[in-house]
């Protein structure tokens, strides 16, 4: 197991389970699922370069596909490395489609900066 | 061993605590330095549920405050909600601390009445006059699914987020 994996694992059982009772019918675990993993799909967005505004449209897209591709999700514990992969390819054609968006700003500047004030 | 075997050897050992603690820390400076809007998780699960029912959205027509001052959510003792010929009216008794007993009132009598809470939810008919309640529900943040069982072919109704 890799170093990555070995630090995600738990979220990936988790979605994997919430995803699985989901498409068995009983969608009870679908509220912590969304906020298990929105703050990573939040961050993957933002660090294409998204507005604040485009990514949340882009989140809140990734979400909404989820329930429509969900039969088409062969495995549930794929389902992290799915909203990830579909947040970044979507985050990636807005960013493109507007290029007058900033760069992501470099949060340890962020933060370097506020500690210095 | 030079300094480069060092890097070498710690690079391809296991996690240890202090790798834990680097990204716990890289963790927190992301968070903080640039965090998910507040309410965005409300905002996404209220779209996930409308599309999956595909429902159409109640509008407020009316409300009385319980309390007062900007709020993210509606709070409220009494809420008017319309949606096409459709109007629902919920009332919201506050019983101990933990616990609300909401009553309500739909304009139409063959009304099914569906109230979610974040990890349940419970189902109620309305009674020949329209009107239906809920004891002991608890504090939070929750949806009604309006569905008229005259008309099965009608969308169902869902009012916004209301917190109790």
């Amino acid at each position: 197991m890799s170093a990555a994996e070995g630090n995600t694992a738990p979220l990936t059982v988790r979605a994997a389970r919430a995803f699985a009772a989901h498409v068995g019918g009983d969608s009870s675990l679908m509220a912590d699922l969304v906020d298990d993993v929105t703050p990573l799909l939040w961050h993957v967005a933002r660090g294409q370069g998204l507005s604040p505004d485009s990514a949340e449209d882009v989140v809140q897209q990734t979400w909404l596909r989820l329930l429509e591709s969900a039969d088409r999700i062969q495995d549930p514990q794929s389902v992290v490395k799915w909203l990830m992969t579909t947040t970044r390819r979507e985050a990636w054609r807005v960013s493109r489609a507007g290029r007058r968006v900033g760069s992501h700003a470099d949060p340890t500047e962020q933060v370097a900066a506020a500690e210095l004030s | 061993m030079t300094h480069a075997d060092d890097l070498d050897r710690l690079a391809a050992a296991a996690l240890d605590e202090t790798d834990e603690r680097v990204l716990s820390e890289l963790r927190a400076l992301w968070s903080a330095g640039d965090p998910p809007p507040g309410g965005l998780t409300e905002r996404i699960r209220f779209a996930m549920t409308v599309a999956s029912l595909e429902a159409e959205v109640a509008r407020i027509s009316e409300e009385s405050l319980a309390g007062s001052g900007v709020r993210s959510y509606e709070r409220a003792s009494t809420v008017t909600f319309t949606s096409g010929s459709l109007s629902a009216m919920i009332d919201i008794e506050t019983g101990d601390e933990d616990r609300v007993r909401v009553s309500g009132w739909v304009s139409e009598a063959s009304v099914e009445v569906e109230l979610r809470e974040r990890h349940r939810s419970r189902t109620t008919d309305v009674d020949a006059s329209g009107r239906f309640g809920f004891a002991a529900v608890e504090r939070g943040l929750v949806h009604f699914v309006l569905r008229r069982t005259d008309d099965p072919s009608a969308r169902p109704v869902i009012t916004p987020t209301i917190e109790l």
